[in-house]
């Protein structure tokens, strides 16, 4: 299933604070703005003088300072020219907040026994901001895992951020699987939906949430449809 | 902005008539998260229309330019003119 959004999206003109390579083609941008929004929503950015928009998820998390998306600029479309161009202090035209994932109502019952978290590439964007905003915000003490899946180790980002998470918080745990490692790579090699499988847990009491290319969402769903994992635990947002 | 899915702000009738172009829907849903009162995304995961008056005029628009791959056309029926893509 996918998330609803329960925020209204509205235009609103924002400052860029910063922008950063995060590595690889990864880059950062910190906007200034004000949001009314849920961990795990996107933005939609006015992108050229035509009116042409391109949705990026928010890292960052609700009570945090501004607001963060990540662009990975591989495709070098009209988004990824547009982010590239961008310099501090500019203005954006920002819609939203707008639909995307949510830990919301009932994920968050009794019944759930634990929150899994998948993503690839820039998919691990929205994931970051649920999985803070449960862990910092909500204060969650169920199992929190997040299992991200990259190529190369040179594109990696963020890894500290979530060890150091990592070592804050008994109940989370970070996977970091590379389907294309160089020399030694001590982690799990392969796709996230094979490493999953190698952990032997059991999620079929968890609320499981996908991030990515449309080919690990279907496998990952199908892997855990297969584990006992209710098709209604699974919410989903596809990247393209 | 005022949004009409779920407000008081429902348009008795609307000049700008939306289409989805099917053959380049990828179902990201843009334009359903921007106007749910109009799109919905069926079965196939591909956008179909389900009131063209479902929400005003401007979210209709933004609807459409939110969409990636530029499926949503908007045509104004008062002038015939396709609005967009431009």
């Amino acid at each position: 299933m996918e998330a609803m959004n329960k925020k209204t999206p509205s235009t609103v003109v924002m400052r860029v604070l910063k922008k950063q390579n995060l590595a690889g083609n990864y880059w950062s941008v910190w906007l200034d703005g004000k949001l009314d929004y849920e961990a795990g929503q996107y933005i939609s950015i006015k992108v050229n003088d035509e009116g042409e928009r391109r949705s990026y998820s928010l890292a960052s998390y609700p009570g945090e300072d501004g607001l963060q998306i990540v662009v990975d600029v591989t495709p070098m479309g009209k988004g990824s020219k547009y982010i590239l161009e961008l310099k501090e202090d500019d203005e954006v035209e920002v819609l939203g907040p707008i639909g995307g994932l949510e830990v919301a109502g009932a994920d968050l019952g009794s019944e759930t026994e634990g929150f899994l978290f998948v993503g690839t590439g820039s998919g691990v964007t929205p994931l970051r901001s649920m999985v803070f905003d449960l862990l910092e915000s909500k204060k969650e003490n169920r199992p929190i895992r997040l299992s991200w899946g990259m190529r190369y180790e040179k594109d990696l980002f963020w890894t500290e951020e979530f060890l150091e998470l990592q070592k804050k918080y008994d109940n989370f745990k970070f996977d970091l699987v590379l389907s294309r490692p160089d020399g030694r790579w001590p982690h799990c090699v392969g796709h996230v939906e094979d490493c999953l499988v190698n952990h032997g847990l059991d999620f079929s009491k968890w609320q499981i949430y996908l991030c990515g290319n449309q080919e690990m969402i279907k496998e990952v769903e199908i892997m855990l449809r297969e584990k006992g994992v209710a098709e209604e635990a699974i919410n989903f947002e596809k990247f393209y | 902005m005022a949004y009409s899915k779920g407000s008081d702000q429902k348009p008795v009738k609307t000049k700008y008539q939306v289409k989805v172009i099917n053959e380049k829907c990828i179902g990201a849903a843009s334009c359903v998260a921007v106007a749910a009162a109009t799109f919905k995304l069926n079965d196939k995961n591909i956008a179909e229309i389900i009131d063209q008056d479902g929400n005003v005029d401007e979210e209709k628009m933004l609807a459409a330019q939110s969409c990636p791959t530029i499926a949503v056309e908007v045509v104004n029926t008062e002038t015939g003119e396709k609005i967009w893509p431009k």
